[in-house]
């Protein structure tokens, strides 16, 4: 029967039936994604594109100047704009400070969850439940946290631990102390996601590398620098990336709470750029804002795919 | 190099005994091999040797020093794995120097331990490979090489053949065998694969459901199963098993089926008599090189002869084996390759009752081996 087949499956009859029917299937498959294909064009790709060309001009919502091209112009003037030179080092900053200090927590966390003991799933859940809350939320809880004054959460907290020895702060509103505030929230937000992603990491490195291990003569230490770092490599470059991203789009917490506040110390690209195009109606400064964005975000997506490739050579 | 005492060990996943009450001795350069099918507790077992295992009863000794509260680094021991556990991040080279990296050993030293251990395993030019890019036999060398640097008191192997191919398996099989004699260190090996054991142990453990079935040197185990067990499970194919029963007439015993009729030898008489069998019953073992066609010269009592007809036969290159039905028994028969056979020849054979085993038709046993569970015939 089965020779039989394959011998019918030559003809030329049945290689037209076969070629039809796979036709048909790529028919199906583009009817299939069609829904998903529109709204990616309409709501990501055309938005994209559209802004990109209004970066090169002086569209301005309401202006009675005509729509006009002007080149670089926007760039220059944006670059040379203080608020926006200052909410590239704050997201720089951000970023530096949060990769790092993020992905080490997550780990950590997930090296702790990740055993064999009862109870665990309560942990992985409460770590995990921030991330569940939409930011508005978290923003106006930790406001009242970080509320100044001595009946603020953490200036009574403080106060009480050091005896009455702290004085009250008020976080938000301090130059040096906000964008720090803003970090900390932000890490006990999102750690949680991470913290999963290097969860599955670790799961997926097999039991036997350790027992190896062990009777090679490494203790547990040896085993985290020697076994799951390496192991680990991909999935940490991984979430280093989704990180540096999630840094440069911040917005909803200084929206909330601090308003780029104060004297710039919490600005960042995002809200300069929504500020530029909803209170300014400059749409053309926004664009640019926003492929400035966009190019940083590629940059940091090429390094890390960069790095993982040769990582994967290795492997 | 080491002696190895195991003594009453149990261990209980949950409330499943995958170890019970087993007792061990391995003596100092012994390969012994654990064998049995899948989920008897031979891999628990090494594992508990290695400490991989822990919470078990009774006491593991390697030279009269009780281990069992000994991490596994500090058990002096190697392990190879199945799926060869190699550090894919690293080079062979790296691989074969983790263990000695992290016992300090001096880079000297470790250089000369791993380029001679390449040496005897053929690895010299893989040694800057990623063990990723490697064959599944050099992987297997690798790991190999991996336990021998450390040269430990006792070398575990957890079926460490089983994710080769055939030829690469007896390759691999020669190869550990000759490694044993150059290093001379207890090895112990576990696999569920009977050839294997056969070919490499210097004794066998058998195991099944957790406990030991029997202890002995390969042809000791092949010869004289403990029970009916050990029987079906060593050996390829397996020992046939008649159901008779025992029939006494004047002077001697006769064994009784449904088919044919075998006298029971001399040898053997004492034996069932003082095995108290249920019914006179008992059940025949038999080999299946130990069944014979019958030849003119030879040619016993009419009634000892059996009538088969051949089913079909497996011919083997150097042997054929033949699946043989009289009257409502199946057996197989072992036939030399020359032999001329045929599927529905019929055939006249007889068995070598000298070579043949008696089993207690209940409780299971070999009936000459003390009516215990398992005899050590080492």
């Amino acid at each position: 029967m089965i020779t039989m087949t394959k011998v019918q499956a030559k003809t030329p009859q049945k290689l037209k039936t076969q070629s039809r029917s796979q036709a048909s299937d790529e028919r199906t498959a583009w009817i299939m994604a069609a829904p998903a294909f529109l709204g990616l064009l309409l709501f990501i790709a055309a938005p994209f594109i559209i802004a990109i060309f209004f970066a090169f001009t002086n569209y301005r919502l309401g202006s009675p100047l005509p729509l006009d091209f002007v080149a670089f112009q926007q760039f220059v003037r944006i670059f040379s704009d203080e608020a926006f030179q200052q909410a590239l080092v704050n997201n720089s900053l951000f970023a530096l400070f949060i990769v790092p200090l993020q992905c080490a927590i997550a780990l950590g966390l997930a090296l702790l969850i990740n055993r064999p003991l009862k109870g665990m799933v309560l942990f992985r859940t409460l770590f995990f439940m921030p991330v569940i809350f939409p930011m508005a939320l978290v923003a106006i809880v930790w406001e009242l946290i970080y509320a100044p004054g001595a009946n603020g959460i953490l200036n009574a907290f403080l106060s009480t631990v050091t005896l009455g020895y702290w004085q009250p702060l008020d976080f938000l509103h301090h130059p040096d102390l906000a964008l720090p505030a803003i970090m900390i929230l932000s890490l006990w937000q999102g750690v949680g996601f991470q913290m999963i992603i290097m969860l599955a990491g670790l799961q997926s490195i097999p039991q036997t590398f350790y027992e190896a291990a062990a009777i090679d003569g490494a203790n547990r230490w040896q085993q985290l620098i020697h076994i799951t770092l390496p192991q680990m490599k991909n999935t940490i470059i991984f979430v280093a990336l989704v990180t540096s991203i999630l840094a440069f789009r911040l917005f909803d917490q200084i929206w909330i709470l601090t308003q780029g506040g104060p004297n710039r110390a919490t600005t960042t690209i995002i809200f300069e750029t929504v500020r530029a195009v909803f209170k300014r109606q400059d749409v053309a400064r926004g664009s640019a804002m926003s492929v400035v964005f966009f190019l940083v975000v590629l940059a940091v997506t090429l390094l890390q795919r960069r790095i993982s490739r040769q990582e994967r050579e290795i492997r | 190099m080491a002696n190895l005492r195991l003594i009453n060990i149990t261990k209980f996943f949950g409330t499943v005994p995958a170890v019970s009450d087993v007792n061990l001795e391995v003596t100092d350069g012994e390969f012994i091999v654990l064998v049995g099918p899948s989920g008897c507790g031979k891999s628990t077992l090494l594992r508990l040797i290695a400490g991989l295992e822990t919470d078990h009863a009774g006491e593991i000794i390697i030279d009269g020093n009780n281990i069992n509260h000994v991490p596994p680094k500090n058990r002096d021991i190697a392990m190879v794995f199945q799926n060869y556990a190699l550090y894919p991040h690293m080079t062979v080279y790296q691989n074969m120097a983790f263990g000695l990296k992290m016992r300090k050993i001096s880079k000297e030293e470790i250089d000369n331990r791993v380029l001679e251990a390449a040496k005897i395993l053929k690895l010299q030019d893989l040694l800057n490979r990623k063990s990723k890019a490697l064959s599944g036999g050099q992987q297997q060398r690798v790991a190999l090489g991996r336990a021998i640097v450390r040269k430990p008191k006792l070398f575990l192997f957890d079926e460490p053949l089983s994710n080769l191919d055939a030829k690469l398996r007896v390759a691999m099989r020669g190869e550990l065998i000759k490694l044993h004699k150059k290093l001379g260190t207890t090895m112990i090996y576990v696999t569920h694969d009977q050839v294997e054991a056969m070919s490499m142990g210097d004794r066998l453990v058998v195991l099944h459901e957790g406990k030991v079935q029997q202890i002995g040197k390969p042809l000791g185990i092949y010869e004289h199963p403990a029970n009916l067990f050990v029987a079906g499970f060593i050996g390829s194919p397996p020992m046939n098993l008649f159901h008779c029963k025992i029939r006494k007439d004047a002077q001697r015993f006769t064994i009784v089926t449904d088919d044919f009729e075998l006298t029971l030898p001399d040898t053997f008489l004492q034996v069932i008599k003082s095995s108290n069998l249920p019914d006179n019953r008992v059940i025949l073992g038999v080999r299946p090189e130990d069944i014979h066609e019958m030849r003119p010269e030879i040619c016993p009592p009419l009634k000892q002869q059996i009538s088969a007809r051949i089913e079909y036969i497996e011919p083997l290159g150097s042997e054929v084996f033949a699946t043989c039905t009289s009257g409502k028994h199946e057996f197989i028969v072992r036939f030399s390759a020359k032999t001329d056979i045929h599927p529905d020849q019929k055939i006249k054979l007889v068995i070598d009752m000298e070579r043949s085993c008696f089993f207690h038709p209940t409780k299971e046993n070999e009936l000459t081996m003390n009516n215990n569970e398992s005899g050590d015939l080492s």
